[in-house]
């Protein structure tokens, strides 16, 4: 026996190699978390299924359906509500918005990286917002067609009656035509296909062509049935009787039975007045046109003269869209700006004006209706006057994408400016004044400071705007806002108050004020807050209604915001404090610097989850058509995100157990 | 009154009772410790020895008895108990190191929020007793990013920066692997030697035979036994049975 057989020393050296390349990247990522096992690639495939057929309506829907004109021609309305008609107050809003873009760039350099990938997203986002409307501009924008004439036109009970004039609006220098709709009027299967903006008479039309097809195919299984011999007799009877009467109502088609292909028209534009003949042109062939380049802004009226009695013609506008009329009150204002004062309320006098905008583009104007004979003229508006048929991918971007990115644009592309000009600043200051380490970077400094005294900059800045007209996401975030800035303080003295037991009526007062306001919905605070309080005391009735919902929802969140403080103080375990005492430190000290750090950073997700509850709180969303409600949904879930997105970056900042713990 | 005779006991104790509830947890505990003496508390566990050595620094809280640091009585006077604390340096079994503060900030802390130090100074003191326990390079670290043994020579920094005139110890390296042990020892021995008064609850009999001055042995609450380490730990000599139980045990 030789003694190695107990004993082994091992020299032969194994290399270290890479990782099988199954097991990292994108790869190892797609195995890892979709393809783990068969059971997993089951419910992968499943969901993969679910999710496109989901995408693919969805955008179907919001591509040739959904009525997206709502949010356009709203976005200020959704944003600054009321506010919008005073254009003081929209400077301001959006100084606010510049300022807080500034704030956010400074803070991004001062605690945060942004990589060139990052820089290189912000950049294709410039990009994309000055390309889309750049290219969907130049596409051709859908005709309007009206119904004019003197036939009435009859769809199930209803009578729609051709109008033979219209008052419009449009913009100078814009060109606007108007040709006989030959295209549509060519067959009923072309008329039962439409995809403009029609007006009630012309959808009637549409309909009753797509009635008659519908009524051809039922006539043609017919017909198939009654070949088959072995046909019962008393079906074959009710058949028949069925064929007699589709095929008699099925005689005149839908062009013939409104004379749309009796004669042309003879149309002409006239001035606001009524009166001033500007352009007027027969129309009796496809090529026949009426173009007419508009002189000024304003309200200008179309007219058909029909030539022949008894007929109706279809007429084809381009350039002509359907206006929305809004209204709003707003504060009237002296030549110098200043709000006009009801010398007895002290209040602003308050006027009311009504605008008219187009619902294919932004333009607007508060010039009053034409009138005709005394009386307004018949308006192209919306409601009358639908996108009809289902929208082809142009008309989307023409009308829908290519605007609302433009819109989008005006706002997004200076706060991006201002974001990266913040950012820049501070990269700036960071290299020519370098920290000498373990001090922070000074641009931490800066945005420190920055942000401690944005309140006050934010309250210099709309101080001066009516609080009654304060409106919209605007109104949403200034309550979340001050919610959460003047709540945290609140809510941390409350938490810290509970745990006080050696101050036994402070401690029952803070449980007391905790657990009452917990008890209630926020919406009973509110309605405590704008009904209830000013018949308590009728001096709180001048205080404005959005300034007693913001302490409403200040007291409220800070009781939430106690007890999650609580549940932070609660977790912190005890050898700190006696740490921290037997280093000789006072019970404020303990409190400041070693508790309440610790408490707070591990309630963070809790007190965001509070914060993007607070914020969706904080507004009644009115759904205005699904459309609206989407679009709102987005934007509060970006809000939401970047709410989550900051406290990971907490989360992840300046604890070791964090670090520790994070794989 | 601080007495500045250097033949004055600097901690008194005389018969301290306290309980927990109806628990008498120590009992007519009496024992004086001189200046630059190092104690070594030893006993079966449960026995009162960290109660007692919070005692000290007020930690827990006394019924009866007396307990005077530095000339200094300790009651429920507050400004007493806040000056005795200052004078007194801990270090925990747990460490109890802040862990949202950087190793650096873990020391200049309390120093310049209780003797208002400034940053400067707190810092530069901070390093020369990160170099004297031998870790100046994780000075900027966070404590989870340390080992065991680091962050109990970091808690010992902590308390010596508040320049006390006692240490207290609680079983300092019964949270620690063996190999880190003799680490913290290390720093405790040269702190000893540089003739700081200690107190050190601990099980590292090793230790206490090579620096302790004197040997105190807890049994539920009492002090049944103290001498030099040299006649402690001798089986030769006579013991109280509760000792000589103890002893067998370990030795
Ligand atoms: N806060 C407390 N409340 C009640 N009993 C306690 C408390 N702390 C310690 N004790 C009890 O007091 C006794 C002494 O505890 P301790 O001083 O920690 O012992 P040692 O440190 O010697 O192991 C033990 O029996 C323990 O259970
Ligand atoms: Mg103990």
């Amino acid at each position: 026996m030789t003694p190695d057989s107990y004993k082994r020393i091992y020299t032969q050296d194994t290399p270290r190699r890479h990782a099988p390349v199954a097991s990292t990247g994108l790869l190892g990522w797609l195995r890892h978390n979709l393809f783990r096992s068969w059971f997993d690639t089951i419910l992968t495939l499943i969901a993969g299924v679910l999710v496109v057929n989901v995408l693919i309506g969805f955008l179907q829907w919001s591509i040739a359906d959904a009525n997206w004109y709502s949010v356009l021609r709203n976005l200020s309305n959704l944003m600054i509500g009321s506010m919008q008609a005073d254009p003081a107050a929209i400077d301001r809003v959006n100084l606010m918005t510049l300022v807080l873009a500034f704030g956010i760039g400074v803070s991004l350099r001062a605690w945060s990286r942004v990589g060139l990938r990052g820089w290189g997203i912000v950049a294709l986002l410039a990009a994309v917002i000055v390309a889309v409307p750049a290219l969907t501009n130049p596409l051709p924008k859908p005709d309007s067609v009206i119904v004019t004439g003197s036939l009435p036109v009859v769809s199930g009970s209803v009578t729609e009656t051709p109008i033979n004039t219209l008052a419009f609006i449009g913009g100078q220098g814009e060109t606007v035509s108007v040709r006989l709709a030959s295209t549509l009027t060519a067959s009923d299967e072309a008329l039962s296909r439409p995809a403009n903006f029609g007006d009630r008479a012309s959808d009637a039309l549409f309909s009753a062509a797509r009635a008659r097809l519908a009524s051809q195919a039922r006539l043609a299984t017919i017909e198939a049935s009654l070949q088959d011999t072995a046909l019962p007799d008393n079906e074959r009877a009710v058949l028949t009787s069925e064929r007699d009467t589709l095929s008699a109502a099925l005689e005149a088609t839908v062009i013939g039975t409104y004379r749309l292909d009796a004669g042309g028209a003879s149309v002409r534009i006239l001035a606001n007045d009524g009166i001033t003949l500007l352009a007027e042109a027969t129309l009796t062939t496809p090529d026949d046109q009426l173009t007419f380049t508009l002189p000024s802004s304003g309200w200008y009226v179309l007219q058909n003269t029909a030539t022949v009695e008894g007929t109706n013609v279809l007429l084809a506008m381009n350039g002509i869209y359907p206006a929305l009329e809004r209204s709003f009150t707003r504060p009237s204002l002296n030549p110098d700006g200043s709000p006009v004062l009801d010398p007895r309320t002290n209040q602003p006098r308050l006027v009311s004006i009504t605008q008219h905008a187009r619902v294919t583009d932004d333009f607007a104007i508060a010039e009053p209706v034409p009138k005709l004979d005394g009386a307004d003229a018949t308006r192209y508006l919306f409601v009358n006057n639908a996108y009809r048929g289902s929208r082809p991918l142009n008309d989307y971007l023409v009308l829908h994408l290519g605007p609302f990115v433009e819109r989008t644009g005006r706002v997004l592309l200076p706060i991006l400016g201002l974001v990266a000009l913040g950012y820049a600043l501070m990269q700036a200051l960071d290299r020519v004044l370098p920290p000498t380490p373990p001090a922070p970077k000074l641009s931490r400094r800066v945005a420190f400071w920055m942000w401690a005294l944005m309140p006050i900059v934010i309250y210099i800045i709309i101080a001066s705007t009516n609080p009654q007209a304060w409106g919209g996401l605007f109104l949403t975030f200034l309550l979340t806002a001050v919610g959460i800035v003047v709540s945290f303080p609140i809510g941390v003295l409350l938490a810290l108050g509970r745990r006080a037991d050696d101050l036994p009526v402070v401690k029952y007062f803070c449980i007391l004020v905790i657990e009452f306001v917990r008890g209630v919905p926020l919406i009973t605070v509110l309605f405590l807050a704008s009904l209830a309080l000013p018949l308590v005391n009728p001096a709180l009735s001048e205080v404005p209604g959005a300034v007693r919902a913001m302490v409403a929802i200040t007291i409220f969140s800070a009781a939430y915001l106690a007890e999650n403080v609580r549940g932070g103080l609660q977790s912190i375990p005890p050898g700190q404090v006696e740490a921290a005492k037997a280093l000789g430190m006072n019970p404020v000290q303990v409190t400041l610097r070693i508790t309440l750090p610790q408490a707070l950073r591990a309630v963070i997700p809790a007190l965001v989850g509070q914060c993007i509850s607070l914020f969706k709180d904080t507004s009644l969303v009115a759904i205005v058509g699904l459309a609206t409600y989407l679009f709102i949904s987005i934007v509060y879930f970006i809000f939401s995100f970047v709410m989550a997105y900051v406290s990971r970056k907490i989360e992840d900042s300046g604890s070791g157990v964090a670090r520790q713990v994070k794989l | 009154m601080k007495s500045n005779n250097p033949q004055d006991p600097i901690i008194v104790c005389n018969k301290i009772n306290k309980w927990y509830g109806d628990f008498h947890v120590l009992r007519d505990v009496s024992v004086e410790i001189q200046q630059r003496e190092v104690v070594v508390v030893i006993g079966p566990s449960g026995s009162g020895k960290s109660t007692f050595i919070r005692c000290i620094n007020r930690l827990e809280e006394h019924q009866e008895g007396d307990i005077i640091v530095d000339g200094i009585p300790l009651g429920n006077d507050i400004r007493n108990i806040a000056a005795i604390r200052s004078e007194i340096g801990m270090v925990f079994q747990q460490f109890n190191l802040f862990p949202h503060l950087t190793v650096l900030q873990n020391i200049t802390l309390a120093p310049m929020q209780v003797r208002r130090q400034s940053r400067a100074e707190a810092e530069r003191k901070a390093m020369e007793l990160l170099e004297r326990v031998r870790i100046p390079e994780q000075a900027n670290k966070y404590p989870g990013q340390l080992s065991g043994g680091q962050q109990q020579r970091v808690a010992i920094a902590r308390a010596l920066a508040m320049e006390p005139k006692i240490m207290l110890f609680d079983e300092p390296t019964s949270a620690l692997d063996p190999e880190m042990i003799k680490e913290v020892l290390e720093v405790m021995k040269d702190l000893a030697r540089s003739g700081m008064t200690m107190i050190c609850v601990t099980h590292e009999m090793g230790f206490a035979q090579e620096v302790a001055d004197r040997i105190l042995f807890f049994d539920q609450g009492r002090i049944v036994e103290e001498g030099d380490p040299h006649t402690f730990f001798n089986l030769e000599v006579e013991h109280h049975e509760r000792t000589r139980a103890f002893l067998d045990q370990i030795l």
